[in-house]
């Protein structure tokens, strides 16, 4: 499965529709491997969503998203992952073993009441 | 934050902003530390961001505050480089439901009581009411992305809220660049569809087989090469408004397609065995008569009477020139944003001579040429020798050695040009507007180097 990533020094992008660069993961028996770095296009709405569709991604990780792009995502069968913030590799390794818990690296305003009592 | 910066911020002694005066403000306020983590949030911020003071107060900036310059042109990394503040810079940051919440921010280095930098500290105001208000009191020559204060386009933007209410389809005629898609846009926008996807695809920029693709997706295996499902764009605009621009251009085996969606609302990707519920608003715009096109045989009636519900007809630049001052402001206040200048005006000559300009290319056609005047202007006026040489006819700037000829020629071609261009490229028309015969035309035409090629001759 392929993952993408919204990187800025090293940590998720605060902004997936400012972004710059997107990692892309191959995970795998849980492991996540790098499989390439790619500039993301700001030239045009729906420019961002194509080019992860035409990298065949399938799970999306990124911080802050406006709707609408997160909703033209998941209509192209994207898992959006959004707001998360934190260090990438920690966060792609801990995916790939499928220990995820969104909570953990929520952006700030972003748990949820539930996640907060835990 | 660069080390450069770091070094320069006293760790040992944190500023203590006074937090009630603060608090009780209502532009939101915050500050960090050398390492980006905040140290203050007052209760405005608070209230904008929709982020408790807890959550925020040492996380990083970038993180909570999210917003569009945060990675590319953070303000406050500026200001702590060079010291300099920053007033009222506009920009967006978007909520935790994902609404882009549009801000102006202010920046400011902080000093301890010795002088030196302790930190930054960043204001910033909540704009959506501004916003509101800004479009409620030019609402007259504003929707959407347009501008306007002619008698024609004013009805058009009367009746949009109307037309944004309904689901029904829309056509919109126009000449190209008068600013169909952006008309599209508009109508989106105000519609409760808003919040949803506006997709837009130019029916003639893509061959047949790939357009039945990109309209309606197709599955895995469908042909070779198609390794994965892709969606189309009835896909992506799901509950959202779909543009089909140049719709005149599409075949006939599309027409039934697409004629097939708007009645029965379901469509098939290729290679797909079933059918997919669709809904979305369809808004088709063309540069063509499409009534002519049906008349001809090109355009399918049935599908003519179910896109043809309301239309809209976009009248060309040059039967509303008194939109080009208020078109030429706003094109100069949007090109100071993106291209950082601070042009305020157009010289009085330099606006006659656009006046006088007939704009075939339309509203694109002078956002082309106040784009190509930015480039050349340096000062805060934009004057004749800044615009394109099309414009000014060459006659207005310094004319350098020319042979008299040539000269003649260039004149001569763009007189029969524009005379061709009027006539629709009917060489008996053309040749009786300027009063020549025929066969003097055909001859002039060659001299110019002009194709008669296609031109219709009676």
């Amino acid at each position: 499965m392929i993952v993408a990533v919204t990187e800025w020094k090293g940590r998720i992008s605060p902004v997936f529709d400012e972004a710059m660069l997107a990692r892309l993961y191959e995970t795998c028996e849980g492991e996540a491997y790098l499989i390439k770095e790619i500039e993301l296009k700001t030239m045009f709405f729906g420019s961002r969503v194509s080019q992860l569709l035409e990298e065949k991604v399938e799970t999306l990780i990124c911080g802050a998203i406006s709707a609408n792009i997160e909703h033209q995502a998941q209509l192209g069968g994207i898992n959006v992952i959004s707001f998360v913030s934190g260090n990438i590799e920690e966060i792609i390794k801990i995916y790939a073993r499928g220990e995820w818990n969104k909570s953990e690296f929520a952006m700030p305003g972003c748990r949820t009441k539930e996640d907060e009592k835990k | 934050m660069a080390a450069d910066i770091a070094e320069k911020i006293v760790k040992s002694k944190p500023c203590q902003p006074t937090g009630i005066i603060l608090d009780s403000i209502s532009d939101g306020v915050f500050t960090v530390d050398g390492n980006w983590r905040i140290t203050f949030f007052n209760r405005a911020a608070e209230n904008i961001t929709g982020i408790r003071r807890e959550e925020a107060i040492d996380k990083l900036c970038s993180e909570v505050f999210r917003s569009s310059m945060c990675e590319t042109d953070c303000a406050l990394r500026k200001t702590l480089q060079n010291g300099q503040p920053l007033i009222d810079k506009a920009c967006y940051f978007i909520n935790n439901a994902g609404v882009k919440i549009p801000i102006s921010i202010s920046t400011a280095v902080m000093r301890d009581s010795k002088g030196n930098i302790c930190g930054g500290a960043e204001t910033f105001r909540d704009l959506r009411e501004v916003t509101v208000l800004r479009k409620e009191l030019s609402q007259r020559y504003h929707l959407g992305d347009m501008v306007s204060r002619s008698i024609a386009m004013k009805d058009i933007f009367e009746i949009i809220p109307i037309i944004a209410e309904s689901t029904s389809t829309v056509l919109i005629e126009g000449e190209t660049g008068t600013g169909k898609e952006l008309l599209a846009k508009a109508i989106h926008g105000m519609s409760n569809r808003a919040d949803m996807p506006f997709i837009a695809l130019n029916c003639a920029a893509l061959p047949d087989t790939l357009l039945e693709s990109e309209l309606f997706g197709y599955k895995k295996g469908a042909f070779t090469g198609a390794n994965q499902d892709k969606p189309g764009r009835f896909k992506l605009a799901e509950k959202g408004t779909l543009l089909l621009d140049e719709i005149g251009e599409i075949s006939p085996a599309l027409q039934i397609r697409l004629l097939r969606v708007l009645q029965e609302q379901v469509y098939e990707p290729l290679g797909g065995i079933s059918s997919i519920k669709s809904d979305v608003r369809i808004i088709a715009a063309t540069n063509k008569n499409l009534e002519q096109l049906v008349k001809d045989g090109v355009f399918r009636e049935d599908l003519f009477y179910r896109i043809n519900v309301i239309k809209l007809e976009l009248p060309p630049l040059r039967t509303r020139k008194e939109d080009i001052p208020i078109l030429v402001e706003h094109f100069i206040n949007r090109f100071n944003l993106l291209q950082r200048k601070q042009i305020k005006s157009l010289s009085n000559s330099a606006m006659a001579l656009l006046m006088a300009h007939n704009w075939h290319g339309n509203v694109r056609e002078l956002e082309n040429v106040i784009e190509h005047a930015f480039v050349l202007c340096q000062s805060h006026e934009i004057k004749i020798e800044h615009l394109p040489g099309k414009l000014s006819g060459g006659t207005l700037k310094p004319v350098e050695k020319q042979d008299f000829r040539e000269a003649l020629m260039k004149t001569e071609r763009e007189i029969l040009l524009l005379a061709l261009e009027r006539n629709e490229f009917n060489r008996q028309k053309t040749a009786a507007e300027l009063g020549i015969h025929q066969a003097t035309l055909y001859r002039k035409l060659k001299t110019c180097g002009i194709s008669s090629t296609g031109m219709k001759q009676a």
